[in-house]
C-alpha cells in the first residue's frame, strides 16, 4: 500500500507541475460552465442534470488527454526501467497511476460542485438526485480514466495512446445507439454495456447497485488488462 | 560463494536472438567486468539479472534465487543503473531520491539519513532541489548511480556506467566504483576498456550474444600471448643489432623501422617465443655488437587488442587467443 501511495504521490505531484491538468481543468469548468449557465438560463430550473450529460461527454475527451501520459511517458523516458527494477509489482504501478488520475478528477468534481451551490442559493434544488447524478460522474469519469490508461499502455507515443483513448471511450459512449440500431438479440447483449444509461439512471436519481458494480467492474477490467500488456510487453 | 548465476541464458526478441546460451557466474565482493560491442546482448542479459525482463530460456540466480520465481526478492537485492540514467525530468533530485527509496522499501525513519548518505557520497548538494531535467549528463548520472546506491544493496548492475562523461568526471566514477570493491558483487559493462582492465576483477567478453572469453584482464592478455613481442630502440647499424639478436635462441622474427626524425636511430621489433624473457640476453648482444640500446621494452597485449580480437569476424585471429 505504501508504494501505491508513493505512486500515486508522484503523479499528483507531476499533475500540479506539469501545465496538463490545469489545462485540462480549465477546459472543462469553461465548458461544463457553459452549458451549466446555457441550462439554468433556458429551462429555469434548479437541476444538474443537463450539465452533468454534457461534462460526461466533455470527459470523453479530456480523460485520455490526462491519463495519456501515465504508462506511455514510463516507456519512452525509459523510466519503466528504473521502477520496475525496484521490489514494485506492475499492478502497484497501476494503482497508483490510477489513483493520481482519479485525484485531479475527483478535485474536478469538488470545483464543479459550485453548480449545485449556484442553484441552492437562488432556487430549491433536490440535493439527493444532484448528489446521485454526481456520484455516477465521478464513477463514470474513474472508468474512463482507466480505459485511458489502459490505451497509454499500449504504445510508448502518448499522442497515440490519447487519440486511441478517445476513440475508445467514444465508441464506449455510443454503445447504445449502435444497440438501438441493431435491434434484439443484440441489443439485450450491448444494452447493459452502454455507459450513458448507466450515468442516465444515476442522472435521474437512481442509485443502482448493479450499475455501481459495472464502472467498478470496468475500472477493475481495463487497470487488470493495463498490467497485462505492461507484463506482455516486457516478453516481447 | 556466488552472488550471481547465470547458466545457459537465452533471450529472443521474435526471431532475433540477443543473448545464447550464455553462462557465467560473480563472486561476492566481486567487480566483474562486462564488455561487448554494441548490440552484444549485455543490455539484455543485466536486464534479465534485474527482473525487468524474463529470460527466454536458462536460469539467473541472484543470492541463490531465482529471478523470475522470486522477482521482487531479488530486486531488493539489487542496485541498478540502466544505461543513460533515464530519470523523471519534472522530479527534482531530492523528490526523485525520495522516490525511489520509497519504492526500495527503505523505512520512513532511515530513509532521509539514506539520502543524505548517497547525495554526499556523490556529491549531488549543488543539485538537490534541481530538475533532473535541468541537470547535466554527469549530474544525471550519479543521480543515477545514488538511486542505484541507495538502501546499500549487495549487488550493484551498472550498464555503461561513464558513458557521456568528461574524463575527469569518469575518473570519479571509476574511483567510486573501486570503492565499492569487496563490500558488494558489482557487474559493470563497458565501452572503455582501460577503464575496465582498471576496475574489474574479471572480464566476461561477449559477441553476438555469445561467450567468448571470461578471465582476468591480465589471463586475457597472457592467453593472447602466442608470440612475445619485444620492442626495441637503438643508436648505430639497423644490419648489426639484427645480425646480433638473430643470433640469441627463441628469436622468431625481426622487423626494422628506421627513425624518420632523428638518423642513425632504428626501430626494432622482436617476435620470440614466450617461454623466455629475453630483454637481457637482447641487451648483452647488442652492447656486445657496439649497438648503443636507447630503448628495451616487452610489448603486453592490452584488453583492447584481446577484446578487439575476439569481437572481429576473422577467425585467424580469434585463433591466437583461443
Amino acid at each position: 500500500m505504501k508504494k501505491i501511495w508513493a505512486v500515486t504521490k508522484r503523479e499528483i505531484s507531476t499533475y500540479l507541475y506539469t501545465p496538463t491538468a490545469y489545462a485540462v481543468l480549465a477546459a472543462f469548468l469553461v465548458i461544463s460552465g457553459y452549458f451549466f449557465s446555457l441550462s439554468v438560463l433556458t429551462t429555469q430550473s434548479a437541476s444538474v442534470q443537463s450539465t452533468l450529460g454534457n461534462a460526461g461527454l466533455i470527459m470523453v475527451f479530456m480523460a485520455p488527454i490526462l491519463t495519456m501520459r501515465l504508462l506511455a511517458e514510463e516507456s519512452n523516458l525509459g523510466t519503466s526501467e528504473v521502477l520496475f527494477t525496484t521490489p514494485v509489482s506492475i499492478g502497484q504501478v497501476v494503482a497508483g497511476k490510477f489513483l493520481g488520475g482519479f485525484a485531479i478528477i475527483t478535485l474536478l468534481i469538488v470545483l464543479m460542485m459550485a453548480y449545485p451551490l449556484v442553484l441552492d442559493y437562488y432556487g430549491n434544488p433536490d440535493w439527493g438526485v444532484m448528489l446521485s447524478g454526481y456520484l455516477g460522474f465521478w464513477l463514470m469519469a474513474g472508468a474512463f480514466l482507466a480505459a485511458g490508461i489502459f490505451t497509454s499502455s499500449l504504445t510508448n507515443s502518448q499522442m497515440v495512446a490519447g487519440v486511441a483513448g478517445i476513440a475508445l471511450l467514444m465508441l464506449l459512449w455510443v454503445i447504445d445507439w449502435a444497440a438501438q440500431a441493431l435491434g434484439a438479440p443484440l441489443e439485450q447483449i450491448l444494452m447493459p454495456l452502454s455507459v450513458t444509461r448507466h450515468f442516465a439512471d444515476f442522472n435521474r436519481g437512481i442509485i443502482d447497485t448493479q450499475s455501481i458494480i459495472f464502472y467498478l467492474s470496468l475500472i477493475v477490467g481495463f487497470l487488470f488488462l493495463s498490467g497485462r500488456v505492461l507484463e506482455s510487453r516486457q516478453w516481447r | 560463494m556466488n552472488m550471481i548465476e547465470v547458466k545457459q541464458l537465452t533471450k529472443r526478441y521474435g526471431d532475433k536472438v540477443a543473448v545464447k546460451d550464455l553462462s557465467f557466474t560473480a563472486a561476492k565482493g566481486e567487480i566483474l567486468g562486462f564488455l561487448g560491442p554494441n548490440g552484444a546482448g549485455k543490455t539484455s542479459t543485466m536486464r534479465v539479472i534485474t527482473g525487468f525482463i524474463p529470460p527466454t530460456s536458462g536460469t539467473v540466480k541472484v543470492d541463490g534465487l531465482d529471478v523470475v520465481e522470486n522477482v521482487l526478492e531479488t530486486r531488493r537485492r539489487i542496485g541498478y543503473l540502466p544505461e543513460y540514467s533515464p530519470l523523471y525530468p519534472e522530479m527534482t533530485v531530492a523528490d526523485f531520491l525520495d522516490f525511489m527509496a520509497e519504492m526500495k522499501e527503505i523505512e520512513p525513519g532511515k530513509k532521509q539519513k539514506e539520502i543524505d548518505r548517497v547525495v554526499e557520497q556523490l556529491e549531488l548538494g549543488p543539485v538537490f532541489n534541481r530538475l533532473t531535467g535541468n541537470c547535466s549528463l554527469g549530474y544525471r548520472h550519479r543521480i543515477g548511480l545514488a538511486h542505484a546506491l541507495l538502501g546499500d544493496p549487495e549487488i550493484l548492475i551498472l550498464d555503461e556506467p561513464t558513458s557521456g562523461l568528461d574524463p575527469r568526471q569518469r575518473i570519479e566514477i571509476r574511483d567510486l566504483i573501486r570503492g565499492l570493491s569487496g563490500r558488494r558483487t558489482v557487474i559493470l559493462s563497458s565501452h572503455v576498456l582501460p577503464e575496465v582492465q582498471q576496475t574489474c576483477e574479471r572480464v566476461v567478453i561477449i559477441n553476438n550474444g555469445e561467450l567468448v572469453a571470461v578471465d582476468t584482464p591480465t589471463g586475457l592478455a597472457t592467453r593472447m600471448k602466442g608470440v612475445a613481442t619485444l620492442s626495441v630502440t637503438v643508436r648505430g647499424s639497423a644490419n648489426k643489432a639484427q645480425k646480433a639478436i638473430k643470433q640469441i635462441p627463441g628469436v622468431l622474427e625481426i622487423d626494422i623501422e628506421a627513425d624518420k626524425r632523428e638518423k642513425n636511430i632504428n626501430r626494432l621489433t622482436v617476435s620470440a617465443s614466450p617461454d623466455k624473457d629475453l630483454r637481457e640476453l637482447i641487451f648483452r648482444a647488442l652492447a656486445s655488437s657496439d649497438v648503443a640500446v636507447l630503448e628495451l621494452s616487452a610489448q603486453d597485449a592490452s584488453l583492447e587488442d584481446v577484446f578487439l580480437q575476439l569481437t572481429t569476424e576473422d577467425p585467424q585471429r580469434k585463433e591466437v587467443v583461443q
